[in-house]
């Protein structure tokens, strides 16, 4: 009896361990390759300006699906605040010198607590300059790391004429697992960005495979460096495709994402895994690096088309139908929601604005419009401009940074003029109220739910509410 | 007959309101001060408003008044276009003036009537709105009053409400002479 009894309790015991082991099983491995810079022109599913062949990115758009209207925000560190968290970055006061707080929820932080694998192999850029005192990747739920905690052009430092080590900290590649300290790999300079990525793609493999093997669903996030300047791509493509320093850049880029799908199909995860291939901003717009924004107008660092609206391709096979293409309006934002619908797990937060929304519907074609109608575009603390439909309404309009032309307010139609340059508000007054009024929602939402305050500190708690 | 009737009335009811006062006039080629363009209501927080919308006839302008109509002519393409500018006629008589712009994507129909307020002469136009969730474009009013303040500059407020439940919105622009 007493040994019934003591199998009885402990069956109840294993259950429910069982139970979420099982369930973790069948959850989707999730793969978000997000590389730096890349606009819209440089791709082959996009047209390719340069002619650079990318059969590995094709091939995910062609067994998935193109977005044509795929939206970002502006610049490196609050496109990955926003893609992370599903909120605006303006949301988590996501800058450069600071990064995010913990307080913040991210996508490998949702995933982990449901049993998922987390990892980032490549740029960071969420830490601020002192990440490494409570803003590394494993503070915001990643299992291990390796890369650049910071930007790619630190690798010019250490090569720029009267650089000086007492003054600025040395750039350097580093690597850390959960429980243990961040250690230093190689100084990160021109020679080893030129292999970065490489190695954060071989890295990737070897996660995957351990994971494979212990049958445990992963996140590999995999944000490239590359082609954010300096564009000195791996010596195995140096002037190989005859298209400059950004053509040979991009060859790498898709030949490491070749690396990472080849790896999920050797190991028969291709149908169980969700494969995200966007990226953070527009193109590059440093001279001599100058990227292409294809049809559109404008680079990183402005709300121009070209500075916000970027290629993504994404492929789940057996769930989203092959080959399809849509100009239906999708924001990095949206990536969290749908991976937490894609995983069937409840873990994007319900105690602050989320701006994201579920698209799974959308790409697995059970609704032929997206869920999102309008986006926000934020540079600093300012609403600069406003997407609605095929509308775009700027309130502050600059079509390259610190460069202004009155009148400030334009409206454009992006379907007609994808260039954004014939200003047509005066025969459509109706604009400024319709715009006006989902500001207006934004700013009820910040009223109600406080933006997390420039340069706040770990540990951050919001106000109380009344 | 009623219809005609009424527009018979209107028009001797301006004309006679015309001749007992001096109304000012409008004519002449105008340059938009843009120094002093503003907001001055909206229904929401426009803290965040940098921009202006400003009359809704761009920054220069010409007005000719004709005895039964005035026009307002403006520049709406760059002179490398070669178009020509948007030109609006408006009845004097208080009857329906219907103007129509080629905008590149579709043609603006615009469908308006002029009234005399005091001093202001303001021009009421229907505008067709952009299509909301059931499909159907909303029909809505853009109201503009023009003055002339002590300084003789044209200012044109403007007011236009709000379409798909957004708020009334009125900016303010002030035109020098040429």
């Amino acid at each position: 009896m007493r040994v019934a009894i003591a199998c009885l309790a402990l069956a109840l015991c294993i259950a429910p361990a069982e139970s979420l082991a099982q369930q973790a099983a069948q959850r989707p491995n999730i793969v978000l390759i997000f590389p730096d810079n890349l606009g819209w022109g440089e791709v082959g599913a996009y047209g390719s300006v340069r002619g650079v062949p990318t059969p590995n990115i094709d091939s995910i758009a062609a067994q998935g699906m193109r977005l044509d209207n795929f939206n970002v925000e502006f610049s490196c560190t609050v496109s990955r605040a926003a893609l992370l968290t599903g909120r605006y970055a303006i949301r988590s006061a996501a800058t450069q010198p600071t990064g995010i707080t913990q307080w913040e929820v991210t996508i490998a932080e949702g995933l982990k607590s449901v049993g998922y694998a987390t990892a980032l192999f490549g740029k960071w850029h969420l830490g601020g300059s002192n990440w490494i005192n409570g803003r590394t990747p494993i503070d915001q739920g990643f299992d291990e790391w390796f890369g650049i905690p910071n930007t790619s052009n630190e690798a010019q430092f250490t090569t720029t004429p009267g650089f000086d080590s007492t003054r600025t900290p040395v750039p350097y590649i580093w690597e850390q697992k959960a429980g243990g300290p961040a250690t230093k790999v190689r100084v990160f300079d021109i020679a080893s960005r030129r292999t970065v990525d490489r190695e954060a793609a071989l890295k990737s493999v070897d996660f995957m495979e351990r994971n494979a093997r212990a049958r445990k669903p992963f996140f590999l996030f995999y944000p490239m460096t590359q082609v954010h300047f300096p564009t000195l791509t791996h010596p195995d493509f140096v002037g190989k495709t005859g298209a400059g320093d950004i053509g040979d850049a991009m060859a790498d880029v898709d030949y490491n994402v070749g690396i990472i799908t080849a790896a999920l199909k050797r190991l028969g995860l291709e149908r169980n895994t969700l494969v995200f291939w966007c990226t953070d901003n527009g193109p590059e717009g440093r001279r001599p690096w100058r990227g292409s924004p294809g049809p559109w107008r404008g680079f990183y660092n402005s709300v121009m088309e070209g500075g916000i609206r970027t290629p993504c391709v994404i492929r789940w096979v057996g769930r989203i139908p092959r080959g399809q293409a849509s100009n239906e309006i999708f924001h990095e934002l949206d990536i969290f929601p749908t991976i937490a619908a894609a995983a069937g797990a409840d873990i994007v937060p319900k105690d602050r604005p989320i701006d994201g929304v579920n698209q799974l519907p959308f790409l697995e074609g059970k609704q032929k419009n997206s869920n999102r109608e309008s986006v926000l575009y934020f540079t600093g603390s300012q609403v600069r401009a406003v997407k609605w439909k095929e509308w775009k309404f700027h309130y502050a309009f600059q079509p390259e940074p610190r460069v202004t032309e009155p009148p400030l307010m334009r409206l454009f139609n992006l379907r007609s003029d994808p260039k954004e340059e014939s200003d047509i508000k005066d025969t459509n007054p109706w604009a400024i109220g319709v715009f006006d009024k989902l500001v207006a929602d934004y700013l009820a939402s910040a009223e109600r739910f406080p933006n997390v305050p420039n340069g706040a500190r770990d540990p951050y708690e919001p106000p109380r509410r009344p | 007959m009623k219809r005609r009737l009424s527009a018979l009335g209107f028009g001797l009811i301006a004309l006679a309101s015309t001749a007992g006062a001096q109304r000012p006039s409008f004519a002449g080629d105008w340059v938009r001060n843009d120094s002093v363009a503003r907001t001055v209501a909206t229904a929401g927080d426009a803290a965040f408003r940098r921009g202006d919308m400003s009359s809704g006839w761009g920054a220069t302008l010409t007005i000719r008044e004709r005895p039964d109509s005035m026009i307002v002519e403006y520049d709406f393409f760059s002179a490398y276009d070669l178009q020509p500018r948007v030109r609006l006629a408006y009845a004097l008589d208080g009857s329906e003036s219907r103007n129509s712009i080629m905008i590149g994507h579709a043609e603006s129909a615009q469908r308006a009537r002029l009234s005399w307020q005091d001093n202001a002469l303001v021009i009421t136009t229907q505008h067709v709105g952009p299509k909301g969730a059931d499909g159907r474009a909303p029909s809505y009013e853009v109201r503009q009053a023009l003055t002339l303040d002590a300084s003789g500059a044209l200012v044109v407020e403007t007011t236009r409400s709000g379409v798909l439940g957004a708020p009334t919105t009125t900016t303010r622009a002030q035109y020098g002479r040429k």
